[in-house]
């Protein structure tokens, strides 16, 4: 029997989930999910507490209890205290621990982020095999009793034996029967099943100079957590490299890479002309899916700014790379900053847009960026870097 | 099934073919034949009795459905059973019996439990048993209410398969915020059928006469005078004006009844309604004697099981069970300090047993100023159990706390009042005993839940609904505020005010004029 409660609880996990899907929404179009990065592979977010609401009374702040208290104890110090009907805190909800996939999802359409597409490669991670095609020779043992007994059949309604009554052997009256022939015969046989690379390197480079702030280095910490995140959903393996410069660049890790401050000089072109150089051995682009984030505040040696872009053009073409995208957090002013060029190349047309997109985080006209000012800019940002081609130009 | 051969009066049914269950084992069977009998002899007056074993699973199902086997489809059930399995995985609470009002009463019980505990549930819902049977709050209960509950369940299906689940599932939704908006005496009404075939719809009102004896007709003139005649005449003329006008004569608090009669519904809708406001008058009396009713319970299972030593039955030896029947009572009413309404129940009555035992009352007792005399009180009177069986037949919640919460109660309770402060700490606030029972009395007026009437139904002269809320110190919880009157004006079809106070004592108006809660416009008035 089935149970009843069933049918009601399946309803209210309904009711449950239409709540989820507006409290994801807010999450997302307020830019909090840029500062939750899940515990193992969880996003917790908490709904409002689903109730019928009724007339209650709320917390008046006063109550009776008991015990040997004498006047003036204090007997709680927490915030809450002993609520007397429910629904008294404004905070008290669900907490639903969901997958980042489910959350992915979410933001794929709430930021409108196309599916990432592998470059078409000749390199294949794996070829399987998969019995699904038949052959009109082979070994017996792989023989298609089936099919074979088809073939004949067809063959023998064709030259009208089928009715005929045959003896057999072991039946003492002449039955039908079906008897293949050799050319009746028919064989499984396999196919090869070619399955494209799906290796991906995500080349995270910044500026290392002393104007990259603590600040500065957190929103390229949580930019890039989501970067991460989003191409991770398409590719099987994601290799990571980590380049620093100042006015030489070099390898460096995760955790030096988003702390590591030092005030040198600032050559741009030093950390493409580096990464460049991991494409010749390390990371051949014909085998790799290749992107590339560049984060910088902006500055750069004036002399430098025509190296960055002709290397740019020259060691970074569409078939080669994937994307490069090009950040620039909090500038001092647009003007001779390094999106400034690389936007001016673009619409020369000397850069590919398809590949190469840029965007920037700012701050408001006076006083500090505002938190949540800074989680929109920078969902903003991811979605003009991953988004549709149309808002590649921001 | 198998009737009881102990007893008459009263029987034992096991096991129903209706409710999911598990079997009885034979053990239980006899000793619960013996706590019935145990229960009858000691002077409990109970309905047919149906003990039935469920599984976690089972009892959280028919707990989440308020302990009957069927229900109406709505997700707020699911929400409940979902609430008792969570708690009962994280080891939080435990559901040890459920008993319903109805005939015969059923008992469901938790099947891991002991022998014991078994036993010591069943003597416990035996009490409840007998005060459903014998308070009067709830002598106009349906005892029928299994089987109206079902009906009710198919009927709703039935529109749910004519007019879609979702559309009748939000008119539900709506309806189930207002359910607590009934007036319990409502109960007591006879129920007026309404021939529909007569066209005149008026009700006509007569002028009150006092009666007079027939052989003495000549007196008439001397009883019904004339001043007595105009002022009821005029009375007669008022109300017929008000209706008119259609003004209510006096606040009504069944509001759910008044907008099953009046509201602009559809006849699926109405009996939808109609549905739903029997089920809440069912409800109402359990609201209304949550402490007593728990009380009674409680000292019925001590009585039985401790005082008359059947925590020995089927253990080792007679009072092997006692240490661990004492533990499960702990876990029931809490510690020494549990302020547990269920512990206020049974403390209340254990403390009218000793006194009216020892003769502490009546005029000389009240009088007495003399603690050492009144420390050693004792004219043994004997009269406890009667007195207890007088409370449990003919007091709620409110007339206990207010008739039996005394003085020396509360001290030798150690009750206090305490008070929160806006930086989140809570202070005893005194020991004074006219607060504390104050406070204790308001938590249960109504049930525990704030008096909304409806003053006028045609407020402004355009069809508006005005309630206004008997404020006595607590203001109401602002968000489910907002959210009731959505669901009221969703119902009524126009309008809602609802004119309160708030913390400082200020007149507040709600203004309801359309389906979100967030545009619901608070008013001061001044």
């Amino acid at each position: 029997m089935p149970r009843r409660i069933e049918e009601d609880h399946k309803d209210f996990i309904d009711v449950v989930s239409g709540r989820l899907r507006k409290a994801l929404k807010k999450f997302i179009k307020s830019g909090q999910i840029v500062r939750s990065r899940g515990k193992r592979g969880k996003i917790s977010i908490t709904i409002p507490k689903i109730d019928i609401p009724q007339i209650l009374y709320g917390d008046g702040g006063k109550g009776v209890g008991r015990g040997p208290g004498k006047d003036g104890d204090v007997i709680d110090k927490g915030k809450k205290g002993k609520g007397n009907q429910a629904g008294q805190d404004e905070g008290e909800g669900i907490t639903v621990n969901l997958d980042l996939d489910t959350v992915l999802k979410f933001m794929q359409d709430e930021l409108e982020l196309p599916n990432l597409k592998p470059k078409v490669s000749e390199t294949f991670d794996e070829i399987k095999i998969k019995y699904n095609n038949i052959s009109l020779v082979g070994p017996e043992s792989l023989r298609h009793n089936r099919r074979t007994f088809i073939e004949a059949l067809k063959r023998q309604c064709a030259e009208g034996t089928a009715n005929e009554m045959r003896v057999v052997p072991g039946q003492k009256i002449p039955v039908r029967s079906i008897t293949p022939i050799k050319r009746d015969k028919r064989y499984r046989q396999f196919r090869e099943i070619r399955i494209p690379s799906s290796n991906a390197l995500v080349v995270y480079a910044r500026d290392g100079s002393g104007s990259m702030d603590e600040q500065k280095c957190e929103i390229v910490s949580d930019m890039a957590w989501w970067i991460d995140v989003w191409i991770r959903k398409f590719y099987k393996r994601v290799d990571r490299l980590y380049v620093w410069h100042d006015s030489q660049a070099m390898e460096v890790d995760e955790e030096k890479f988003y702390n590591y401050r030092y005030g040198g000089g600032t050559t741009c072109s030093s950390a493409l002309k580096f990464i460049a150089k991991q494409f010749e051995n390390r990371y051949p682009p014909q085998k790799w899916n290749i992107y590339v984030f560049y984060f910088t505040d902006g500055d750069n040696w004036s002399d430098d700014n025509a190296a960055f872009i002709s290397t740019l053009r020259e060691s970074f073409p569409e078939k080669d790379v994937n994307l490069v995208g090009i950040t620039q957090i909090l500038p001092y002013n647009y003007s001779n900053s390094v999106k400034y060029f690389v936007d001016t190349a673009l619409g020369r047309g000397e850069l590919d847009k398809n590949n190469v997109r840029t965007t920037e985080i700012v701050q408001p006209g006076q006083g500090q960026l505002s938190e949540e000012d800074r989680n929109q800019q920078i969902l903003e940002s991811i979605k003009r870097l991953m988004g549709k081609e149309t808002s590649s130009n921001g | 099934m198998a009737s009881s051969k102990f007893f008459h009066g009263s029987s034992l049914l096991i096991g129903d073919n209706t409710v999911p269950g598990v079997k009885l084992p034979k053990e239980l069977r006899e000793h619960a034949q013996t706590i019935l009998k145990a229960c009858h002899d000691w002077g409990l007056d109970f309905y047919p009795t149906v003990v039935q074993l469920l599984t976690y699973d089972e009892i959280s199902e028919v707990a989440a459905y308020g302990g009957f086997p069927v229900r109406y489809p709505h997700w707020s059930f699911g929400m409940q059973y979902e609430e008792l399995q969570r708690g009962y995985e994280f080891g939080a609470h435990k559901i040890y019996e459920m008993v319903i009002n109805a005939s015969p009463c059923y008992i469901y019980c938790l099947d891991s439990n002991t022998l014991l505990d078994h036993l010591t549930v069943i003597a416990h819902a035996t009490g409840h048993n007998d005060f459903f049977k014998n308070n009067v709050f709830f002598s106009a209960t349906d005892t029928n209410m299994l089987n109206n509950m079902a009906n009710h369940a198919s009927r709703i299906k039935k529109y749910m398969t004519r007019w879609g689940k979702e559309k009748v599932t939000e008119f539900l939704d709506y309806l189930l915020r207002i359910d607590t908006l009934v007036d319990g005496a409502a109960a007591w009404h006879t129920k007026v059928v309404r021939d529909k075939n007569i066209a005149d719809k008026r009700n006509y009102r007569f002028p009150r006469r006092l009666r007079v004896d027939p052989d003495r007709l000549y007196m008439d003139d001397y009883i019904n005078t004339k001043d007595f005649k105009d002022r009821e005449n005029d009375k007669v003329k008022e109300r017929d004006i008000a209706d008119e006008l259609g003004f209510l004569m006096e606040p009504v608090k069944d509001v759910l009844g008044f907008l099953r009669d009046n509201a602009p519904l559809k006849p699926w809708q109405q009996d939808i309604m109609s549905m739903i406001y029997d089920e809440s008058l069912y409800f109402y009396p359990q609201r209304q004697t949550k402490v007593l009713n728990e009380g009674w319970a409680s000292l019925t299972d001590s009585v039985i099981m401790a005082e008359q030593g059947f925590v020995g039955l089927g253990q080792k030896t007679h009072d092997s069970g006692i240490v661990e029947y004492a533990t499960h009572k702990m876990g029931v009413l809490g510690g020494k300090y549990s302020t547990n309404p269920y512990k206020l129940g049974f403390n209340l009555l254990s403390d009218i047993r000793d006194r009216w035992n020892k003769g502490r009352f009546g005029p000389e007792w009240e009088e007495c100023r003399d603690s050492a005399k009144k420390e050693s009180w004792d004219t043994g009177a004997m009269l406890g159990k009667d007195k207890v069986f007088e409370v449990r037949k003919y007091y709620d919640d409110l007339t206990l706390i207010h008739e039996f919460f005394t003085e020396d109660f509360c001290r030798e309770q150690e009750y206090f009042e305490w008070r929160r402060y806006a930086d989140g700490e809570t202070m005893v606030e005194s020991h004074d005993y006219p607060k504390i029972k104050r406070l204790l009395m308001a938590r249960h007026v109504n049930g525990g839940l704030p008096d909304i009437r409806l003053t006028e139904h045609n407020y402004r002269g355009k069809g508006y609904l005005m309630l206004e809320h008997n404020f006595e110190g607590r203001p109401l919880y602002e968000p489910y505020v907002r959210d009731v009157m959505v669901g009221i004006r969703f119902i009524w079809g126009n309008d809602v005010f609802l004119s309160t106070k708030g913390h400082d004592g200020t007149e507040i108006i709600f203004e309801c004029s359309d389906n979100d809660p967030q545009n619901v416009r608070v008013r001061a008035r001044k």
